[in-house]
């Protein structure tokens, strides 16, 4: 039976895998190119290329475990990531302290137009690197699933096996620590 | 723009290099035979840097607290506050150069001490200000300085390409600037208060922490270079942490018992300050702090790192303003 890669879920994929391997590089094309943004964003391209590709063969190798109820496989991708970029949490931290220090154009001009002062904005964002290289390590994770990935509350959740309300509450808490911390009011996105 | 908004905003972009996008998909697909690849020394080095007790700003401060409240105890003897700079030449190459520099920054930064006023107790919320430039592109010049504290850097960026900035001359213009308020990072930890101790609990875990391995591999082995290189640099982090004068001479003695610390003389920060260049040498990253010629006191910094395949980065800072704080967080 030939089976329409583009059309099928992640889950149908994976259990295709089982029997034909080489249909799990359906799986890798799909969400590589996600997993490795997001990857580097956090430790950098060059650990990034290592840690991708331990993601997928780390799935690739569990894929006999991968529940077919969710479709879509990228928070299990996205948690395995997580679990590797955890070994990297030095190379994590003094990536988030220079971070929060690049001037920004973009943003700098929406910061522009809310304060009307750059000095200001950059200053934000100083102190939001600070905040977030100085969270927990699962925090950190948490906010950046959250904020770096187009991932639901719910996604992240299962990426990264907690509840969806603890993602909620854990997320309230580092929210107020944002707004404590740069000076603005908290604001929720709903 | 709420909270969560400003972290996005935050996310830097990267393409996934498509040379290494196929790498890792033909390695998916070779066979379970092919999945393993060899642990080659680079790959080790990397794989190894997992965090002893939580490497970083905050982590390496909270580590050092210990060194913080116990040399603040024993301040009242020996050398503290009331000692002069040190001043002095010595050997411009070679690692006995290197101690001597090391040996007298510590004294200088004994010396720092003296705008303490007695009986004030040295938690140290501030360390430096600091500059640095990006360079892994073209040229760009300064665009934007964010002075901060705790060893900060300023990156320069053209769009959202990292580029080279402009010394030297540019970084000065940062002097004065207001700082940003800072998190207290001084807190209890558990290294210990004495150079050499310091530096074998370093190793000590570097080489005992937990290593990551490929799926039924063993874990790789860090050669005695790299575990040098990266002693060096975590001592480097604890020195940026907001420590007091004092641990940071603990620290500056303890450097200067890595084996393979070296000196290089007559060099130029990226602020153009004159000074020498103390370095240890890994097998992918050189990481040197630089010294102010004469005094000895920490005036930048170099982090050189060439990665197999990724283009070569160059990380540089300036140190352009200190300031000290009590223990109830007023500048003294």
């Amino acid at each position: 039976m030939r089976m329409d890669s583009a059309a099928a879920t992640d889950a149908v994929l994976i259990r295709h895998s089982l029997t034909r391997p080489e249909v799990f590089a359906s799986v890798f094309d799909r969400h590589a190119d996600q997993i490795y943004r997001y990857v580097a964003a956090r430790v950098g391209p060059g650990i990034a290329d290592d840690v991708t590709a331990e993601t997928f063969l780390a799935a690739f190798r569990g894929r006999d475990r991968y529940d077919s109820g969710r479709d879509d496989a990228r928070p299990w991708l996205y948690g395995i990531a997580t679990r590797l970029i955890s070994s990297h949490r030095r190379a994590e931290q003094r990536r988030v302290r220079m971070l929060a220090r690049i001037p920004l154009p973009e943003l700098t001009e929406g910061f522009e137009d809310a304060a009307n002062d750059r000095v200001s904005a950059e200053r934000t964002l100083a102190q939001l690197g600070t905040v977030i290289a100085s969270l927990s390590a699962a925090d950190r994770e948490l906010l950046l699933l959250v904020a770096w990935t187009d991932l639901s509350y719910a996604d992240v959740a299962e990426a990264l096996g907690i509840a969806t309300g603890t993602v909620a509450s854990r997320l309230h808490r580092i929210r107020k620590k944002i707004s404590r911390t740069t000076g603005h009011p908290a604001r929720h996105a709903g | 723009m709420d909270e969560i908004e400003m972290v996005r905003a935050l996310r830097p972009e990267f393409s996934y290099p498509e040379d290494k996008r196929q790498a890792a998909r033909a390695m998916l697909l070779a066979g379970p035979a092919a999945h393993g690849p060899q642990a080659s020394p680079r790959r080790a080095r990397r794989w190894s840097r997992r965090p002893g007790f939580g490497w970083g700003a905050a982590a390496a401060a909270v580590a050092l607290g210990a060194v913080a409240s116990v040399v603040a105890i024993q301040g009242g003897g020996g050398a503290g506050p009331g000692h002069v700079p040190a001043q002095g030449t010595v050997p411009a190459q070679g690692t006995v150069g290197a101690r001597q520099a090391l040996l007298l920054a510590a004294h200088t930064a004994l010396a720092e001490g003296t705008s303490v006023p007695a009986g004030a107790r040295w938690q140290v919320r501030e360390l430096m200000t600091t500059s640095s430039a990006w360079s892994g592109g073209p040229s760009c010049g300064l665009s934007a300085s964010t002075p901060t504290s705790l060893g900060d850097v300023t990156m320069a960026v053209k769009g959202s390409t990292p580029c080279q900035a402009n010394p030297p001359g540019s970084i000065p213009k940062l002097r004065g600037a207001k700082l940003v308020p800072n998190l207290p990072v001084v807190r209890p930890g558990k290294l210990p208060s004495q150079p050499k101790a310091l530096l074998a609990e370093i190793y000590r875990q570097l080489q005992s922490g937990p290593r990551d391995s490929l799926p039924g591999k063993p874990p790789p082995t860090v050669s005695a270079a790299d575990m040098n290189e990266m002693a060096f640099q975590d001592l480097r982090v604890i020195l940026e942490s907001g420590i007091s004068p004092a641990s940071q001479a603990v620290v500056y003695e303890a450097m200067a018992k890595i084996p393979s610390v070296t000196i290089t003389g007559n060099v130029r920060d990226i602020a153009g300050q004159a000074g020498v260049a103390i370095s240890v040498l890994g097998s992918e990253d050189k990481e040197a702090i630089i010294l102010a010629s004469g005094t000895y006191q920490l005036i930048g910094g170099v982090i050189t790192s060439d990665t197999a395949g990724t283009p070569a980065v160059t990380i540089q800072d300036a140190v352009v303003w200190h300031a000290y704080y009590d223990a109830n967080g007023n500048k003294v």
